[in-house]
């Protein structure tokens, strides 16, 4: 009886793993991108993890500031600033993300334009009341979307076209993942995973192993499952944000080619390393052909999953090894 | 030591296996259902609940969540755009239903499910 009992002890080890490893927290934020971000990180204490996260939210809501282009933000400029016409110093992760919004729309062929604010505004209006844009005003507010009239002279950013706007929709929540990550990093933070409302930045493992990131499914549920570190994934969907008008449904991201909302796919997914050039690759792809979206992706070490409008999933070549 | 019963050890050691692993394979393809639901405002904790029972609740007067049949939904909510209404029920792992306005999160949870979802 002994030797069973012996046996079953043994058997109980091996399945409870019993190191004292360090414990996971989480936070959740609701006032910074206009979204819910998640943290959670493996940390030796709940004091170490309170004080990371006091410093996180601050950096978020310090990035938010600069990148909101609905208020003004206290003491500094920032992207309304710009839209607004004022002149002067700039922050430089304003200038940053301007010159990767730049690049990003030359790598596209101008997929992804930051300049498309004028039509965006119009489509968020429009969303608010329920009602569509009048075409003739899209395609009017469509000739002020020319990315070649953003000045960038070090750090005094400036727009030639007076009725032009920026739009950072696309990039900001990657780009401050990014930053975000960085910051984390700088204050000895190695394990945690941080989700600004879907946009997912990894660092490091768990204890017991890689992370466990759901791709949402276009009808709910889960479509595939990744295990992934040091890794970003940010979806693009058009499930996200909607209205319908005479049973229509539109959704929020709009084709700067059509000045409509992107057809072509239900939700495109892309991993990569870096958390901005994910964002900016998820939302390209989504207005892409799979053709297209393919030699973009090329362009980069990133990798993808798209939904098409009957259900079928289509993945990048090397999209499976992250898949468990 | 004589061991007198080597067939039954083995037997022994091959049925904790298979019981782990089965166990394993159920975790994992059960679905990934939730088993309470986490509201929270502001990110503070306001409530958890089992998604087994049936109930409403008055977030703060924000909003109402409902717990029918082992899923959540918000029924209303004072916020101008209704999308937190218009979602639909949930009931797995780590799905949310947020009310910006409001501050509000309702979020299923569970043991055994994916750390976050990209959506």
């Amino acid at each position: 009886m002994k030797r069973t009992f012996l046996i079953i002890l043994a058997a109980l080890t091996l399945f409870s793993g019993c190191n004292a490893a360090p414990k996971r927290f989480s936070a959740v934020y609701t006032d910074v991108f206009d979204t819910v971000t998640e943290f959670t990180a493996y940390c030796e204490s709940e004091e170490e993890f309170e004080s990371l996260s006091e410093a996180l939210h601050a950096e978020l809501l310090r990035l938010h500031g600069i990148f909101d282009i609905y208020d003004l933000a206290e003491g500094i400029n920032n992207a309304k600033s710009l839209n607004d016409g004022v002149k002067g110093d700039y922050p430089p992760e304003l200038c940053e993300l301007i010159s990767f919004g730049v690049s990003m729309c030359e790598l596209s062929g101008g997929q992804l334009n930051i300049a498309l604010g004028s039509v965006l505004s119009l489509w968020s209006d429009c969303r608010e009341k329920g009602v569509l844009p009048d075409a003739d005003e899209l395609l009017k507010r469509a000739e002020h979307c020319d990315i070649e009239k953003i000045n960038l002279s070090g750090g005094e950013p400036s727009l030639e076209d007076p009725e032009m706007s920026l739009d950072f929709g696309a990039l900001a929540k990657g780009y401050a993942a990014e930053k975000a990550t960085e910051f984390l990093h700088g204050l000895g933070a190695e394990r945690f995973a941080l989700s600004l409302g879907g946009n997912i930045s990894v660092s490091g493992e768990k204890p017991d192993g890689k992370w466990e990131i759901g791709v949402q499914s276009p009808d709910g549920g889960i479509l595939t499952v990744l295990k992934i570190s040091d890794l970003s994934v940010v979806t693009s969907g058009d499930y996200q944000r909607y209205y319908e008008v005479g049973g229509v449904r539109y959704h929020h991201i709009i084709d700067p080619k059509t000045l409509y909302p992107a057809k072509l796919w239900r939700s495109v997914t892309v991993v990569s390393k870096s958390s901005k050039e994910a964002d900016a690759l998820s939302t390209a792809l989504f207005c892409l052909d799979l053709d297209s979206g393919k030699e973009l992706l090329e362009k980069f070490s990133a990798e993808a999953v798209w939904v098409s409008y009957d259900g079928e999933v289509v993945r990048s070549k090397g999209f499976e090894s992250y898949e468990k | 030591m004589k061991n007198k019963r080597p067939i039954f050890d083995a037997l022994l050691i091959s049925a904790i296996f298979l019981i782990a692993g089965a166990a394993f394979l159920c975790l994992k393809f059960s679905g990934r259902a939730g088993d309470r639901v986490e509201i929270r405002v502001g990110g503070e904790l306001f409530a958890t609940l089992p998604l087994g029972e049936d109930r409403v609740i008055d977030v703060n007067g924000l909003c109402v969540v409902k717990i029918e049949n082992g899923s959540a939904r918000v029924q209303s909510a004072v916020c101008k755009n209704q999308i937190c209404v218009h979602h639909r029920p949930i009931s797995r792992q780590n799905e949310t239903i947020v009310c910006l306005p409001g501050g509000v999160t309702v979020k299923v949870a569970g043991s055994g499910g994916v750390d976050l979802i990209s959506g």
